[in-house]
């Protein structure tokens, strides 16, 4: 009995050490950001890299989401005969949430797992260690740019995806299950509030900061060769899309009743 | 006759920039004159690294033990041990990375921080060039910055240093990945000494290299101690390496200083631990 209440005491310490050493890295990188010199350079770079080359993957998640969710939303409207409200339901739920959080699990995976990959590989063959004999700050060479990058380009590209995926769920509306065209993107238009689209852009803003600090985080500490830099990657995605989940609901919470 | 480095610096206008100016003024001025080696004072601020009685344990393992060592200025001193030993944690300790349990390390008369990393060049056991640059952003790296120099002013820099370590002038805009180990090897020889340090820290500078890159990485290793009177802190395992680097030699064993002289001495000495390390070494080559 002793040793389990030993074991779960030693547990909650590793937890709460993890918890503060993250935080210890967050709070370095976020002061770094405001710190010169800024790289503007590094940043761009970064938000191409995020957003631009991230577009095809996030485009085709929105499209095929606004088009099954207009498919599932037609089932359920259909039968108490309320098909006049899916361009609403299609509008609000991808910018308000699918937009966001399918494009923060698809981001978590491409450039989450990148990052952690990038600076895991640096760690494990002294690169960091190289830079920091430099007198250069990996935290601000590596990190901030990127950081910066996740809370700029992210929110574009979730704005551009729930453009895609309204386009996506128009095309099987009109084209599939008959609606007016006029009428959809009427009432699509007609229904959307300027703060459903607020919302949404803050949520891509939070999720962008997660899977860049996050995926930055596991690289900057992998150890142990390819295994650790493998198992900083897996843990960076898995940690991002939890916490993604988490925060999305937290800041769902928030605007509620908004 | 190859212009020195610090000519270079100063006879063009692109190089002749105002910190590294500075740094070549300091460096030259510290060589002017001559230090008395008896008096007390004189010889105290001619160190360059002290180790005093420093002790360092990892997981209740004690590594290095109550281990006392001075290093003068320009001195090219190699820690030479098994496996284990203790060379990488005292290297560590004279980059600030790691920090004594007892006793003290002093770099240029003070405890190693960030600031001293200036006067510090670092060669690591694998070359630890950054995979996203090029040969010459990886030299100039930790310049640009600092002299405000365009891309074709750190590249021309970049291009003077690979001519010190040997590398053609084309090696300059290539990616570390399209290098060979003994070339990658001598571009972060080149990318260490680029700041014109004092002192040259070399972590197994020959491990990965076959026999015939070993022999030009310590051979450029010697050239650029002398040429830029650096003190040269290596740790290897490589007898063959260490003699050709050394000054001084030192074995490390169970984190204590077994033996300590000129490498011509090591062959003959029958220090016990110094005997047990030779027959370990022709071992491992049989």
């Amino acid at each position: 009995m002793l040793g389990f209440v030993g074991w779960i005491g030693h547990r909650s310490l590793g937890l709460l050490g993890a918890i503060g050493h993250f935080t210890m890295f967050m709070g370095m990188a976020i002061s770094q950001t405001l710190m010169p010199p800024y790289r503007p350079k590094r940043i761009i770079g970064a938000c191409l890299d995020l957003a631009l080359l991230s577009l095809p993957v996030v485009g085709l998640t929105a499209i095929f989401s606004g088009m099954v969710l207009v498919l599932q939303s037609y089932t359920g409207f259909a039968r108490f005969s309320a098909e006049s409200a899916i361009p609403q339901v299609v509008v609000v739920s991808l910018t308000r949430e699918l937009g966001p959080v399918l494009a923060g699990l698809m981001i978590a995976g491409r450039v989450g797992a990148a990052i952690a990959a990038e600076l895991g590989t640096m760690r494990v063959s002294d690169q960091i260690e190289a830079m920091q004999a430099m007198i250069k700050d990996p935290i601000s060479y590596l990190v901030v740019p990127r950081l910066i990058a996740g809370i700029v380009a992210m929110p574009i590209l979730v704005l551009v995806a729930d453009t895609i995926g309204v386009m996506g769920g128009y095309m099987v509306a009109v084209y599939r299950l008959g609606f007016n065209s006029a009428s959809y993107l009427a009432a699509t238009i007609e229904y959307l509030e300027f703060f459903d689209v607020v919302s949404g852009l803050v949520k891509a803003a939070v999720f962008g900061f997660i899977v860049t600090v996050v995926g930055a985080y596991k690289g900057y500490y992998a150890s142990s060769g390819a295994q650790g830099v493998g198992r900083a990657t897996t843990s960076a995605v898995v940690l991002s899309a939890i916490l993604i989940l988490i925060s999305n609901y937290l800041i769902t919470e928030a605007f509620f009743n908004r | 006759m190859k212009a020195s480095f610090a000519q270079v610096l100063c006879m063009d206008g692109a190089f002749a920039l105002p910190a590294a100016r500075l740094r070549y003024n300091r460096r030259q001025n510290a060589s002017v004159g001559t230090i008395s080696m008896t008096d007390p004072s004189s010889q105290a601020e001619e160190l360059e690294i002290q180790f005093i009685n420093v002790s360092k344990a990892f997981s209740g393992r004690s590594v290095l033990s109550h281990l006392n060592l001075a290093i003068p200025k320009r001195q090219s001193i190699v820690i030479l041990g098994r496996s284990g030993s203790g060379k990488s944690v005292m290297l560590k300790h004279i980059t600030g990375a790691l920090r004594p349990d007892r006793g003290q390390v002093l770099v240029k008369g003070r405890k190693p921080d960030r600031a001293l990393m200036e006067s510090i060049g670092v060669l690591f056991q694998q070359g630890a060039l950054f995979d996203s640059m090029k040969v010459w952003e990886n030299i100039t790296f930790s310049l640009r910055d600092v002299e405000g120099w365009n891309a074709r002013q750190a590249r021309d820099f970049a291009i003077y240093l690979l001519e010190q370590v040997d590398l053609a002038a084309d090696v300059a805009d290539k990616f570390p990945r399209d290098l060979s180990g003994g070339m990658a090897k001598r571009v972060a020889l080149a990318r260490a000494v680029s700041t014109r340090p004092e002192i040259l820290l070399c972590d197994e500078p020959t491990t990965g290299l076959d026999p015939v890159s070993g022999l030009v990485i310590d051979t450029l290793i010697r050239r650029l101690v002398d040429q830029f009177n650096m003190t040269c802190f290596t740790i290897t395992h490589d007898l063959a390496s260490a003699q050709r680097i050394a000054d001084r030699l030192v074995l490390l064993a169970d984190g204590r200083i077994a033996w300590d002289g000129r490498p011509s001495d090591f062959a003959s000495t029958d220090n016990p631990d110094v005997a047990a390390y030779r027959q370990a070494v022709s071992q491992a080559h049989v």
